[in-house]
């Protein structure tokens, strides 16, 4: 893996420096001067190769889900660059943007809000093809159909409203969407966590298949590990706005470096081991995004924390191809 | 597994629910058996719209209007549920039986402080003074580990964190120490690190409380860390009925074994997950045997209109499904023979994906 | 594969999904008998109104004084007025202000509130607050009051009545479908729209639009109710129609003063009034139904 890394660099697709992305709240109001911002996202690097798929875990609020929004630049970021292709996509002016939109798609976690209830699922997926004129005219409608056979679904379903299919189905509409542009790059963001395992499964196979297909590349952002884990090629972990560690999916999972990575993985409940696991039970909530701690932000939940986590911001480091921000990993 | 009823806290016999739409009466339940004994704790799980959280509602009489009990008796405590009006269920409910929520926000009122919740749920059951209702209350949030309590019970809901208020649902939940605790996916709004301590802290109580606990989840995993038994429900019926360890050393029917398949592990790799073709029949559309034989990949033709019998496979251990009949050696042999499964059987193909 | 084509779906195949879409549209209202009665008396008061000269018996402005304040007869179906003028004519030229006066009035209305209301929820920002400050000031006043004053700087006369009555209407609107905006924009299909490359006046239209036409329905069925009544006020005050021309509105208040001795001058004019603005309540609530595809 590393060898193959130092011998080839393959061309990066996306590049993420140093990304930041604050939402100031309350407005100072008349008497306090100070602003207050929620730190969503904040210092964030990484970058992905073509064909990849890059696990993001971390639990609600560590800012998953405003870094794939400013990744598709659906939110500016307040800091810090997005490379795609090389190309720095804050700099970019509305009709490359738009050609920015045919290459970076979007998958949402619900599959009852994501959908246009007013549309049929048709006339949604030709609007987008004619906009980006995919196809000629006369050939929209058998694109559409074989999108829509693409996701398994029947082209007859053309005709009907998101509200006929059952989640499921509703998720691979989502999935036709997003295909539907022939992008380059899909984020998925909790793409299967609304659906039923069984479902769930069926969902996973789909994007595996198309990924083959048509040679995608993935973020793919969940709170399910086991999910991640299954799908991803690189797993990334996200807390309190920050990457924690990033490390290849094998290694992650084997050897998990960052204390709470460790926590997070032994948090999970397995069903295809008898024996129970030896659990570390984290003390306390996550912190407020409003009031992060000083130093390392975990060191007010974790076991290994010391004087120096309460001062220092831990470097994120890099050992064989294993990015870890602990002072002790 | 019927005969220990005496010593079991709950006990559903045969219990059907319907539910009245203008034309006619949708059956969503449709026979359920299980019982649950002082001190266990029976997990129910089922995708969604396999009707776990009807049953519950039901053992509560928490139907909504046009939902009804059709047949079958809720047994508690010798008492049946599904007999009483509301006014005798209301003092049994948030009294011997408690219910916690998925969505702790929801579930508390925001405009009242915590402890006052607490306090009024208390008194509202036992005759206590104030006083010794606030102590209780602190007492309760003491035991579900939330921190300074006596601080806490001045704050309001929204000043907590998700799983500091599911902390607050269970404290008052078990306030009035309840026999019975109902818990319908109380950690499925939470984080995996949470989770694990509410779960935690759920086996903690029961213990301490010697209470049993009806738990719906549709998280297999956190089934096997918590059950003492399992029931596996499907569109509306029991296919699997088993204790924990059994179910998952030696899971029996095809729709058991395709749920715990399908979730990705940890510790296996594969390039493709096994997966169980379709999604639940709508309950207007129900098949006329076994209610998974559209989707069963051992179905054969009896399986398409013959409702199998709910049968046990092996010690404490029963299943739904015609393969661990007598009958199933013929069933194998005969195959499908008249046009009416055949028909069946292609509609099958079209639902699978 | 070959399975296929047993079961639900092949017959699915053979009807052309587009008229069946119509089909539905259609079965979906007229499956709302209701709806269809209160359409029914629509185009009958449009036809009345279109037909006022033909069908009316007498000229409504014709005077006879030997027949003041007549009860409802074989001759005169709804009686006569304090000047003996038949009412039943009345009405029916009445109608032709009065349906103009709601609808053109809740035609401006929406067509300076629907833009408007889109753009200042969508966009937000410093539109947003202009737009919404303004609206704001309107709102303040007395909607009377307003349309008083607009009518006299405008100057009496039916269409200055309707402007008025129009702009005066306009805020409530703007606010409305400004609300309706902002709770579909932070939808994941408006942000799946965007992600797709869609130019925003797209995504307005076609996502967002839709989506908010129930409510503004409803508000527009009330809005003509009022139209109808403020018309009156205003004609009342003699900004609006001008005497002899007879508007439901101005029969009603002028027979106010004769309650107690001839009631059918207020009582007919009001059933009409009533009968119209439930007519096209239910109407809209029809047509909603029609359009929302998830009653089948």
């Amino acid at each position: 893996m590393i060898a193959a890394e130092k011998q080839q660099p393959q061309e990066n697709l996306l590049e993420v420096n140093s990304l930041k992305k604050y939402f100031p709240v309350g407005g100072g109001g008349l008497f306090s001067k100070e602003n207050h911002y929620v730190k969503a996202v904040d210092d964030i690097s990484f970058a992905i190769k073509k064909g990849e798929t890059l696990g993001i875990v971390g639990e609600s609020g560590c800012g998953k889900s405003t870094m794939g929004r400013v990744i598709l630049h659906l939110q500016a970021a307040t800091e810090g660059e997005v490379l795609f292709e090389g190309k720095e996509i804050s700099q970019f002016n509305k009709n490359e943007l738009r050609k920015l939109r045919k290459d970076i798609q979007i998958i949402f976690q619900d599959p009852f809000g994501s959908l246009n209830p007013r549309l049929t699922v048709g006339a949604m997926l030709s609007e987008i093809v004619r906009v980006h004129k995919i196809v000629p005219k006369k050939d929209e409608l058998r694109y559409v159909q074989n999108l829509l056979q693409d996701v398994g679904l029947n082209p007859e379903h053309f005709w009907r409203y998101p509200h006929e299919f059952s989640g499921g189905q509703r998720q691979r509409i989502s999935i036709a969407r997003a295909l539907a542009v022939r992008p380059k790059l899909i984020v998925c963001d909790e793409a299967v966590s609304a659906l039923d395992v069984s479902v769930q499964a069926q969902v996973l196979n789909l994007l595996q298949k198309l990924k083959n297909k048509y040679q995608l590349t993935y973020i793919f952002i969940s709170h399910d590990l086991s999910v991640v884990k299954h799908i991803s090629d690189r797993v990334g972990v996200m807390y309190l706005g920050k990457l924690v560690e990033l490390a290849d999916k094998r290694e992650i999972y084997k050897s998990p470096r960052h204390p709470y990575t460790q926590a997070l993985f032994s948090a999970i409940p397995d069903v295809s081991s008898e024996k129970k696991k030896e659990r570390i039970i984290l003390t306390g909530d996550v912190p407020s995004p409003l009031n992060i701690p000083s130093g390392c932000r975990f060191h007010t939940r974790c076991p290994l924390a010391s004087d120096i986590c309460k001062s220092e911001v831990p470097e994120f480091r890099e050992k064989d191809g294993h990015r870890v921000a602990c002072h002790f990993a | 597994m019927n005969e220990v009823s005496e010593k079991s806290n709950l006990d559903v016999k045969n219990l059907h629910v319907g539910f009245q739409t203008k034309k006619s009466v949708i059956k969503i339940l449709n026979g359920i058996d299980f019982s649950v004994k002082k001190g266990e704790t029976l997990c129910i799980v089922g995708e969604s719209g396999c009707g776990k959280s009807l049953t519950s509602l039901s053992i509560m009489g928490l139907l909504p209007k046009t939902g009804n009990i059709t047949a079958g008796e809720i047994l508690f405590d010798g008492k049946d549920l599904a007999k009483l009006n509301q006014k005798q269920l209301s003092s049994i409910r948030g009294n011997e039986i408690s219910m916690i929520f998925q969505e702790p926000m929801t579930s508390l009122n925001p405009v009242h402080r915590i402890g006052k919740q607490i306090t009024e749920s208390i008194r509202l059951h036992q005759k206590v003074r104030k006083k010794e209702a606030e102590e209780r209350a602190i007492e309760m949030l003491r035991l579900v580990g939330i921190p300074s309590p006596e601080k806490r019970i001045h704050q309001y809901p929204h000043e907590l964190s998700g799983g500091m208020r599911q902390r607050v649902m269970i404290a008052m939940a078990l306030s009035c120490k309840p026999k019975l605790l109902i818990a319908d996916e109380p950690t499925t709004a939470l984080d995996v690190t949470i989770q694990a301590q509410i779960l935690e802290l759920i086996n903690k109580l029961k213990q301490e409380m010697e209470m049993s606990i009806v738990m719906i989840t549709h998280d297999l995993g956190v089934v096997s860390e918590i059950a003492d038994s399992v029931l596996v429900m499907y569109a509306g019926e029991v296919v699997e009925y088993s204790d924990v360890k059994s179910l998952f050393r030696n899971p029996q029917h095809p729709y058991t074994k395709g749920l715990i398949e399908s979730i990705p592990k940890m510790d296996v790799e594969m390039a493709e997950l096994p997966v169980i073709k379709g999604s639940v029949p709508d309950p207007m559309e129900m098949p006329t045997g076994c209610r998974f034989s559209t989707r069963c990949p051992y179905a054969q033709a009896a399986c398409f209109y013959e409702v199998p019998p709910m049968e046990e496979s092996e010690d404490s251990h029963q299943v739904r499904c015609w393969m661990y009949s007598e009958r199933w050696e013929t069933i194998e042999r005969e195959g499908i023979l008249d046009d009416c499964s055949r028909e069946t059987a292609a509609s099958r193909e079209l639902i699978g994906g | 594969m070959e399975l296929i084509k047993v079961g639900g779906i092949q017959k699915e195949k053979a009807i052309s999904p587009r008229k069946t879409m119509f089909k539905t549209m259609m079965k979906r209202f007229f499956q709302n008998k209701l709806a269809v009665v209160a359409g029914i008396f629509i185009v009958i008061l449009i036809f009345m109104a279109l037909f006022a000269p033909v069908i009316a018996p007498h000229d409504p402005s014709e005077q006879d004084y030997s027949k003041i304040l007549k009860a409802p007869s074989a001759e005169h179906w709804f009686g006569t007025d304090e000047i003996g003028r038949d009412i039943f004519s009345r009405v029916i030229f009445g109608a032709r202000v009065s349906l103009q006066a709601g609808l053109i009035s809740v035609g401006i209305a929406l067509s300076i509130g629907i833009p408007v209301g889109l753009i200042s929820g969508f966009y937000r920002g410093a539109v947003d607050e202009i737009i919404m400050r303004i609206t704001d000031a309107l709102l303040s006043f007395p909607s009377l009051v307003l349309a008083l004053a607009l009518a006299a700087v405008l100057g009496a006369g039916l269409e200055n009545a309707m402007m008025a009555i129009g702009i005066v209407l306009t805020p409530n609107f703007i606010r409305l479908i400004r609300a309706e905006v902002l709770a579909h924009r932070e939808r994941e299909y408006v942000e799946a729209a965007k992600a797709s490359g869609l130019r925003d006046w797209r995504v307005i239209l076609i996502h967002i639009f839709p989506n908010t036409l129930a409510p503004i329905m409803v508000q527009a069925t009330l809005a003509i109710a009022s139209a109808i009544i403020s018309e009156a006020s205003l004609s009342y005050l003699g900004l609006g129609t001008q005497p002899p021309t007879p508007s439901w509105g101005a029969m009603l208040s002028a027979g106010q003063g004769y309650l107690s001795d001839a009631p059918w001058i207020a009582i007919c004019p009001g059933i009409f009034i009533f009968l119209t603005v439930i007519s096209i309540n239910l109407f809209g609530d029809g047509v909603r139904d029609m359009l929302d595809p998830k009653l089948k």
